[in-house]
Parts: structure tokens; C-alpha cells; sequence
């Protein structure tokens, strides 16, 4: 026997497949570009099939794949595309830079939603995309992008107030007003 | 009745909870104290129902966007060549990463075999001797087909030619008539791994992928006695052995041993050894006589 366990393709396919959907589209959102995020979730699965004999059947294999889907995304931005992502420091995160927060407006379409998640800079989609769409734990999401429990908590934090702030802007842009606020 | 007073400062401190009450990760202590507070507190209330409306509408968004069909059918289609890598619709990003593969290979090939660890690695008890001589072919396939990607390339009939050098090329035209109709022999070359000197030709259809690897004995002969995995095929005995997903047949002749790997199943890797098996025996032993 070769490894601990045999891996079949027809247990992989079982396992991961599943996922397919939700890897596709957190890709999409991260990278903004979907047919980047196709290839990208292709070489995700295709690492996690090479590595596949490690996984332990039973465990969380959606948070495993995202682990893998993860890596995959900043091994790319890092070695092809020289990514301008927002460097972050302590200064920043502890800052609150945005005065006003205001309430998130309401009759705004998906295609408003989405625009204004682009907008915000990447390292903070990520994780929002990570704990608010796909639901994980805040300590899902810092294995998933391999940083401490805190930096994700004040990535969210920041990430969060800027979406806010984002749907604000569009919302003005249309005439919309929150509630309580004049023009 | 008891009024509670609440400063802003507070209100402050418990709208910065709200997203993380949201998601239920606050400690007990805390999440008690803004229920609490939501109860008395009509401005975070509504800030809460903010929160949890945009929270529902971003996921609402993003979760209309499915998977396309043909990223699906690529995925299961690497999955039944074996995990060679493909570059249906690779971006230049990639393309650019294939090359860099490419170099690794010609480096490879120019300069000998680097340090380098196998993806997948067959653990062989050392008191199995077939399955050390097996190990010999599937370790070659790996690193070739495999890891360094060869399955991807395509040689011409010339570069083959020159690869082979005139004592083996007569292998891809024997090659070609005795396996199946959809399969292309795509490499065919000499390698180098471990010591060892490889004659390797690698046939592809648009899912499997085969190699055909061929090396001079070193003092190996497969035991005679008592081994089970083994066909009995027209000029001696075939052994058979499965690691991960790759099979691997083996045979010998007076100085040679040969191996079919595939990622096909046992029966169907058996049957291109049994089918190349004859003729590949013929073309050795005119070689060593």
C-alpha cells in the first residue's frame, strides 16, 4: 500500500465535487475575473486530488478544499501578477478612518451588492466573502488564509464598514437616502 | 422599575459586536450583554436588522453564480488522465507557469535528475522483490509523465527519432500498432532517474495516459515462486502491482525489464501489457542477441 489510506478518484469526486459551486464563486468574488477563477479552482482540485490520500475522510472537506483554493490564489497573485493588495499594518487596522457608518440602503440589486464588494480592497473581500457568504467561523476563515484570529476579526471589522460605506455611495448615486438622513 | 441609561460610548461598543453576534462568535458574557442591550436599545436594534439584511443580500448575490459546466467537465477529465495538468483555457499566467515546467524538464534532461521528491511514492516492503522491481517503472512514469508534466508534450516523429536514438525508435511504430486506436504516442525519449538509464515512450488519449518504460536489468529477475499477482502471458509471466491510482504491470526478458503504468484500471492496464507483450519481446530479444 502506498499511503495510509488509498484514494479513489470515485471517493474524491464524492467528496470535493460538492464543493465545486461555492469555490467557484468565492474565487470569482476574490480574484474579479471568472475566467482566472476557473482555472484557478481547477488547479485547486487538481492539488487536492495530488494530496488527497493525506485528507482524513470525516473532517471538514469544504474548509479543507477552501485551505487549498486559497493557497492556489496567492501563489498566483504573488508570483504572476505582482498584486497591488493593500498592505496592511497595525496603524491601519486600528484606525477608524470612516466617520460615518451608515446603515446599509435598501432596494439595491445583486448587481449593486457585487459591484460594491469589488470596490473593496482584497484582502478584506476575502474574508468577508469567507465569514458572511460562506459561512465559516472566524477561526475557519484564519486557517483558510493562514493569518491569526485577530488580523481576521479586524479584517472583517474594516471589511464590513467599507461595504457599508460602498452601498452608501451607490445608493446616493441613484437618489436613494436612508432613512433619517437628509439630501 | 429599573431605567437603564445607556451612553453612546455603549451603543458604540456593542454596534462593533453586532456583526461578529451576527455570526455567533461572541464569548457568553458578551453576547448576553447585547441582548441586553438590544432590548432597551431601539437605534441598535434597527442597526442590527441593517446588518443582517446586507448580510443576507451579499450572500444572496454571490450565490447566484454557479460553477460552469465546462469547468466541471475539466476537473473530472483530469481526474481520468490521471492528474496531468491541463491548460484547456489557461490564462497567460499559466501558460507562462507550463513553460516554466517545459525548462524544468529540458533542464532535467540536460543535466540529470534533480533532488527532487515524487508526488506519489509507491512504499514497497524491501522483502518484496516484485514489488521493488515494479517500483522501478511506476517511480520513472511518475517523475516523467507525471511530475514533470511530459504527458502534456507532444514530440515529432523526428525529435522522437533523435530522442530514442536508432536502436529504439522501432519501438513507437510498434507501439502504435498495438495500442488502442484513440491513443497517440505523444513522448518518446531516454531519461535518466535514479541512477538508471529509461527508454520511456508515453501514449495519451483525450483522458488516459500509458507509459511504456524500458530499462537494462541491473541484477533484478522477478522470484519465480509463488507470486500471485501475475498473468501468464504468451512469453513468460507478467507481474502486477497498484499504487494510489496508477497501475503497473512488469515483465522481463534476458537483460531487460519493462513496465506498462497507467492510470486505467487493473484489468484494462493488464490487457495493453498483454497486448504489447509479445511484440515487445520479439524487438528486445533481437536486441540482445
Amino acid at each position: 500500500m502506498i499511503f495510509g489510506r488509498n484514494a479513489s478518484k470515485e471517493e474524491f469526486e464524492s467528496a470535493a465535487l460538492p464543493h465545486l459551486n461555492d469555490l467557484y464563486r468565492t474565487a470569482a468574488r476574490v480574484i474579479g475575473n471568472s475566467t482566472e477563477a476557473e482555472d484557478l479552482v481547477q488547479e485547486a482540485y487538481l492539488q487536492a486530488w495530488k494530496s488527497f490520500h493525506r485528507f482524513e475522510l470525516g473532517t471538514n472537506c469544504r474548509a479543507w478544499l477552501f485551505k487549498i483554493l486559497f493557497h492556489v490564489i496567492q501563489h498566483h497573485r504573488r508570483k504572476w501578477y505582482n498584486s497591488k493588495l493593500v498592505q496592511e499594518s497595525d496603524d491601519m487596522l486600528l484606525q477608524d478612518t470612516i466617520p460615518y457608518e451608515p446603515p446599509a440602503p435598501q432596494h439595491l440589486s445583486d448587481e449593486d451588492v457585487l459591484a460594491a464588494l469589488e470596490r473593496i480592497p482584497v484582502l478584506y473581500r476575502e474574508a468577508v466573502v469567507l465569514a458572511d457568504v460562506q459561512e465559516f467561523s472566524y477561526k475557519e476563515v484564519a486557517a483558510t488564509l493562514s493569518v491569526p484570529v485577530g488580523t481576521v476579526m479586524s479584517r472583517l471589522s474594516r471589511g464590513r464598514k467599507l461595504l457599508r460605506a460602498e452601498l452608501s455611495g451607490i445608493a446616493g448615486s441613484y437618489g436613494i437616502r436612508e432613512k433619517g438622513k437628509s439630501a | 422599575m429599573n431605567v437603564v441609561k445607556f451612553e453612546d460610548g455603549h451603543c458604540k461598543r456593542i454596534r462593533s459586536y453586532l456583526d461578529s453576534f451576527l455570526n455567533n462568535e461572541l464569548m457568553v458574557e458578551t453576547n448576553h450583554e447585547v441582548l441586553t442591550h438590544l432590548e432597551t436599545c431601539g437605534a441598535c436594534s434597527r442597526t442590527l436588522e441593517d446588518r443582517a439584511r446586507l448580510k443576507a443580500q451579499l450572500k444572496h448575490a454571490v450565490m447566484q453564480e454557479y460553477a460552469p459546466a465546462a469547468l466541471r467537465e475539466r476537473i473530472a477529465s483530469d481526474l481520468r488522465r490521471g492528474r496531468v495538468f491541463s491548460f484547456n483555457r489557461a490564462s497567460p499566467a499559466l501558460a507562462a507557469a507550463a513553460a516554466v515546467l517545459v525548462i524544468a524538464a529540458v533542464t532535467f534532461f540536460t543535466w540529470g535528475p534533480p533532488k527532487n521528491q515524487l508526488s506519489l511514492q509507491a512504499k514497497v516492503a524491501p522483502a518484496d522483490v516484485t514489488g521493488q522491481i515494479l517500483k522501478i517503472g511506476f517511480d520513472d512514469h511518475v517523475f516523467c509523465a507525471i511530475d514533470h508534466q511530459l504527458a502534456n508534450k507532444q514530440f515529432t516523429p523526428d525529435q522522437m527519432s533523435e530522442k530514442l536514438g536508432p536502436e529504439y525508435v522501432g519501438l513507437v511504430e510498434l507501439v502504435k500498432e498495438k495500442m488502442p486506436q484513440d491513443f497517440t504516442v505523444v513522448v518518446g525519449h531516454r531519461c535518466h532517474y535514479q541512477g538508471r538509464e529509461f527508454i520511456h515512450l508515453i501514449m495519451r488519449n483525450q483522458y488516459d495516459v500509458v507509459s511504456l518504460v524500458i530499462t537494462r536489468k541491473n541484477g533484478e529477475a522477478f522470484p519465480t515462486d509463488g507470486v500471485a499477482s501475475l498473468v501468464q502471458a504468451t512469453g513468460g509471466p507478467i507481474y502486477q502491482a497498484a499504487w494510489a491510482n496508477q497501475q503497473v504491470a512488469g515483465l522481463e526478458t534476458r537483460d531487460h525489464l519493462v513496465f506498462v503504468v497507467s492510470n486505467k484500471t487493473n484489468d484494462t492496464n493488464m490487457q495493453i501489457a498483454s497486448s504489447l507483450e509479445p511484440s515487445v519481446r520479439d524487438f528486445l530479444a533481437r536486441l540482445e542477441s
